[in-house]
């Protein structure tokens, strides 16, 4: 590669001027002259039939201008993967986020007080609250149509199983279980909607994939999706809670139905109740090694709570079975996942997409085979690490790119691990820090696929305009990608000036909006510098082209394409399930408190080859935030639904990471070892922090007390309880 | 309904008779951070509103021996006074910077547990409220002021005007034990004040936040302290009497099987503080 002017530089963020001074717009800040004011009634009961809705007093309230209720739905039904959650529900609600009616009128304290007077009478249906209740032969079926409350199996056979077993010296098995994890992004949903002076629907508010909101908007309106525009502001966080609509399609329906400027902005409960959360699954895992340390067997069970509908949950539970095996050769198969139905708030993306419930459970198991082998688990997984030349679980060859080893050596050495006599060893620490507390430290490794998988079509399309008489001299950048705070338009500025070949400052960048920009794809799937970078170079190689050709301005619109990926064989699982992954390795130390049971990380080391880093500041902060975020998953987060009521619906009930959480000692190594794929070698970032953070805690928490925990979120009354045995 | 009317009184006076004026379907509202999340969310729709930001009870003074503290004084005031050390601690562990420069030492006697965890303090360190209504004053006992749950001595046209804090004549504790390092609601906060003459204790108030119906004294525990000399095996049987005593409860932050056993561990961490 040659010298690069832009690319591996940390320059500041673009939008830092603008957030800290308060001149950027988050959707909550929109308005418009004579706009109204909208507000949900949502069914706040987990599984009811609705007998009847009377909007008659709602309607007389002086200043409401509409209550709209099922019948007032063109085509009653949106979702991302599958149209099958009512926008408003007329028959039967199955969670208590289902939406009821909506209430537009002049002011928000007007909307709330007609929801107030909207009178609905239920009969309420029994409450599926887990996936094993929905899985009893006589439970009843949400989606009766369905025939079942099995929304997606997987099964994977590779070799031999019985074989595979037999060849076992030792063999472990546990369930590991995990919460429901809430996004907790800071900006509660909210929007802007419009019809404009020629007629196009316009919605203005913030996501994770513009041209998808417009997708799910022009099928619930039936109206053209070139009638619909889709425009993005700065959004505060998304973490995947955005990929699925929230207000979109409502606002869309109240501005057309009433041809006026519809805002609304929901609370931080109604945000909770609103959007879908991270899959609670339990994972069983029997695995089987030789005395040497080779694994030989795995036979794992995999069951997911996708909640009352489908969202993304076959994709999430598809992407677990794909890394379930952890980053190792596993020579003899047998897995079975489900993802089922039940009351519960809807799971669906959630940064890792299903991928840190796969690594939580593989990890730890290999902490516990280790364990039971009597080796130290670092040395376990250098001899068990994918090979250039292994098969992945689902029998795919490794795509290029490969770097468990590397990876795992540089987080280990980095926590103390040293290899003595060829053999990898814990170091030996101190265990008591000061009566009744005791210390740990923990490793795990982790790998995940970058973009999509499975078959999806995985493309980026961009257009580039190069303007200027002799010389070049600007550059117009059209891209959808949303920056949800993770630094996505620094990060594409600077890519876009190095493939365009011009100063920063003479580079002009559209954003999302559908009027003006194509498709990109969604900010997810650690995918959008990778895809973007990718299909800039192509843009900027067509535009260049047609600036040789005399073409002033100079336009290309470029689609890059990744190789194809494939679904998995319904009967063996085999499959190429992903064209790309990334590797990393996370070690962490832990102090855990005897008397009270609590677990704090005090030091964190994470490793991960990101092929090459665009802006390693951005990069060390989207490692940094994904560990973050799974320490709070691991060890403070504790979403809480009772017979299908949430019972932590704010943030001082549901309580994640402040600043001081954060353990002291953070220490990112960035590896660059360049992906072919990738623009200037970049391979994807922003998921790969959360991954191995959870089962590296597990591991710690062992070496500090003698005992193994298989369920997370540990909370400190668990882990008393284990300690203490006395409940 | 939505709020008809907004009263910003300038003096004590003046709110007193308008609470005598309207009475209960007035609410009292000092910093806000309980009331306006309620009202924002249409929780809670009073008819009509009174802020005392404007009465002239924002006031911190030390006069014979005590700190008087006008109700309106915000927690990020007194985090700045340097009076009572464990008092400033106490605020210190209320929520973040934002809630401690709105919410106020009056408004925080009414915070329902696990809220309440400046008033636990005061609780331990013996604070009288000074009580104003048109009809008068009177000077009431913190440990006589909670009655239950959300319920207070207060008569419906008093206001809680000033508080008047003993300067502590003994030791003090202050621990609060959340899940996290700070903004965080309290599993249990203890707050302990203890008279000692050598190692025999002469006087005892131990407080709880977070294990009862509201900021509860630990009276067994206390009685179990006073007069006895205070080493390991006293601190023992009074963190074994205080965790007997209380009456914790579930929520989604701690159960109260794990609530209980947390007051013996941190009664005994704040009487060993004591101790040393």
């Amino acid at each position: 590669m040659n010298q690069t002017r832009y690319v591996g530089r940390s320059l500041p963020r673009l939008d830092a001027a603008a957030k800290v001074t308060g001149e950027a717009l988050f959707p909550g800040d929109l308005s418009m002259p004579d706009m109204a004011h909208m507000k949900v009634l949502f069914a706040h009961r987990p599984h009811a039939r609705i007998l009847r809705i009377d909007t008659s007093q709602a309607e007389a309230l002086p200043g409401v201008l509409a209550v709209l209720t099922a019948k007032d739905v063109p085509v009653n039904s949106y979702g991302i993967a599958e149209f099958d959650q009512p926008v408003l529900c007329g028959e039967v609600v199955r969670f208590v986020g289902d939406r009821v009616a909506l209430v537009v009128a002049e002011t928000p304290e007007i909307a709330r007080q007609a929801c107030d007077l909207i009178e609905v009478e239920y009969e309420d249906l029994p409450v599926i609250t887990g996936p094993e209740e929905a899985l009893a032969p006589d439970a009843p079926l949400l989606h009766p149509e369905k025939g079942s409350n099995v929304l997606a199996t997987f099964h994977v056979r590779k070799g031999d199983i019985e074989e595979g077993f037999a060849q076992a010296d030792v063999i472990v098995e546990e369930t590991y279980t995990m919460g429901m994890q809430e996004h907790a992004y800071l900006q509660p949903d909210a929007g802007l909607a419009w019809v404009d002076e020629d007629g196009y629907l316009v919605v203005k508010t913030g996501g994770q994939w513009a041209h998808d909101d417009r997708r799910q908007i022009a099928h619930s309106l039936d109206l053209p999706e070139d009638r619909i525009r889709v425009i993005y502001t700065y959004v505060g966080g998304a973490f995947g809670g955005r990929e699925d609509v929230t207000v979109q399609v409502i606002l869309a329906l109240a501005a057309w139905k009433l041809r006026r400027p519809v805002k609304i902005v929901w609370s931080r409960e109604e945000t909770t109740i609103g959007h879908h959360k991270r899959h609670p699954m339990r994972i069983r895992h029997r695995w089987g090694a030789t005395r040497e340390g080779r694994i030989v067997a795995q036979e794992t069970e995999i069951l997911a709570d996708a909640g009352a509908y489908a969202s993304t949950s076959s994709y999430v539970v598809a992407s677990t079975v794909l890394l379930s095996t952890g980053p190792y050769e596993v020579p003899n198969l047998w897995l079975d996942a489900r993802a089922v139905y039940t009351n519960n708030i809807p799971c669906g993306a959630f940064r890792g997409f299903g991928v840190p419930q796969a690594m939580f459970a593989a990890e730890a198991h290999m902490a516990r085979l280790a364990d039971a082998l009597g080796m130290d688990p670092v040395e376990l997984r250098m001899r068990n690490g994918l090979e250039e030349n292994s098969l992945t679980g689902t029998m795919a060859e490794i795509p290029p790119g490969l770097s468990v080893r590397e990876t795992l050596e540089a987080a280990a050495r980095r926590m103390g691990w040293e290899l003595v006599d060829g053999e990898w060893r814990r170091p030996q620490i101190r265990r008591e820090v000061r009566p009744g507390v005791v210390r740990g430290i923990g490793i795990a490794s982790g790998w995940k696929n970058v973009g999509y998988t499975l078959g999806y079509p995985e493309q980026a399309t961009v257009t580039v305009e190069l303007h200027g008489e002799a010389e070049v001299e600007r550059g117009v950048v059209r891209l959808a990608t949303s920056e949800v705070g993770q630094g996505t338009h620094t990060t594409i500025a600077q890519m876009a000036a190095e493939a365009l070949k011009l100063p920063l400052e003479r580079i002009e960048i559209v954003y999302t909006d559908t009027a003006q920009t194509h498709s990109a794809g969604s900010v997810s799937a650690s995918r959008m510098a990778f895809m973007a970078g990718n299909a800039l170079l192509g843009a900027a190689r067509e535009a260049y082209k047609a600036w040789d050709d005399e073409d002033r301005p100079a336009v290309a619109t470029y689609t890059y394409r990744t190789p194809p990926t494939e679904p998995l064989d319904p009967e063996t699982g085999h499959g190429k399930g992903a064209f790309a992954f990334a590797y990393l390795a996370q070690a962490v130390e832990v102090e855990v408190d005897t008397e009270t049971g609590k677990v704090e990380v005090k030091r964190i080391v994470a490793a991960h080859d990101v092929g090459k880093a665009i802006n390693p500041e951005i990069v060390e902060g989207q490692i940094e935030g994904g560990a973050i975020q799974a320490l709070g998953w691991a060890t403070l987060e504790n979403f809480v639904m009772q017979d299908g009521e949430v019972l932590t619906p704010d943030l001082s009930t549901y309580l994640i990471p402040t600043v001081l959480d954060i353990p002291p000692d953070f220490e990112t190594l960035i590896l660059e070892n360049p992906l072919p794929l990738g623009p200037w070698g970049a391979t994807g970032v922003g998921e790969m922090g959360f991954l191995s953070i959870a089962p590296a805690i597990i591991d710690a928490v062992h070496d500090a007390t003698g005992v193994w925990f298989n369920a997370i979120p540990l909370t400190p009354e668990k882990v008393l309880d284990r300690l203490k045995g006395e409940h | 309904m939505t709020t008809r009317e907004y009263f910003l009184p300038r003096s004590l006076d003046e709110a007193v008779g308008l609470l005598a004026e309207h009475g209960p379907s007035l609410l009292v509202m000092s910093g806000g951070t309980l009331a306006m999340p309620l009202i924002n969310e249409g929780v809670s729709m009073p008819e009509m509103v009174m802020g005392l930001r404007r009465a002239g009870l924002s006031y911190l003074e030390r006069v014979n021996g005590s700190l008087i503290v006008g109700a309106a004084t915000t927690l990020s005031q007194v985090v700045g006074f340097e009076a009572i050390p464990v008092l400033q601690e106490a605020a210190y562990n209320i929520g973040g910077w934002a809630i401690r420069n709105m919410g106020t030492v009056g408004g925080n006697l009414f915070a329902p547990p696990p809220g309440g965890d400046f008033a636990v303090a005061l609780l331990a360190l013996d604070a009288q409220l000074k009580l104003v209504s048109a009809r008068g004053e009177r000077t009431l006992p913190l440990a006589e002021f909670y009655t239950g749950f959300m319920t207070t001595a207060l008569e419906p046209d008093e206001l809680v005007a000033e508080i008047r804090v003993p300067v502590p004549a003994g030791r003090t504790a202050y621990l609060k034990y959340g899940r996290r390092h700070t903004n965080t609601p309290a599993v249990v906060t203890v707050a302990a004040h203890l008279v000692l003459n050598g190692k025999k204790v002469e006087d005892a108030r131990l407080a709880l936040n977070a294990v009862g119906p509201h900021p509860i004294r630990a009276t067994q525990a206390e009685a179990l302290l006073t007069g006895s000399t205070l080493d390991e095996e006293t601190i023992a049987a009074a963190a074994a009497a205080a965790a007997e005593e209380c009456e914790p409860f579930t929520d989604p932050i701690a159960s109260a099987w794990y609530r209980r056993r947390m007051v013996n561990v941190f009664v005994r961490r704040a009487l060993s503080q004591i101790a040393q």
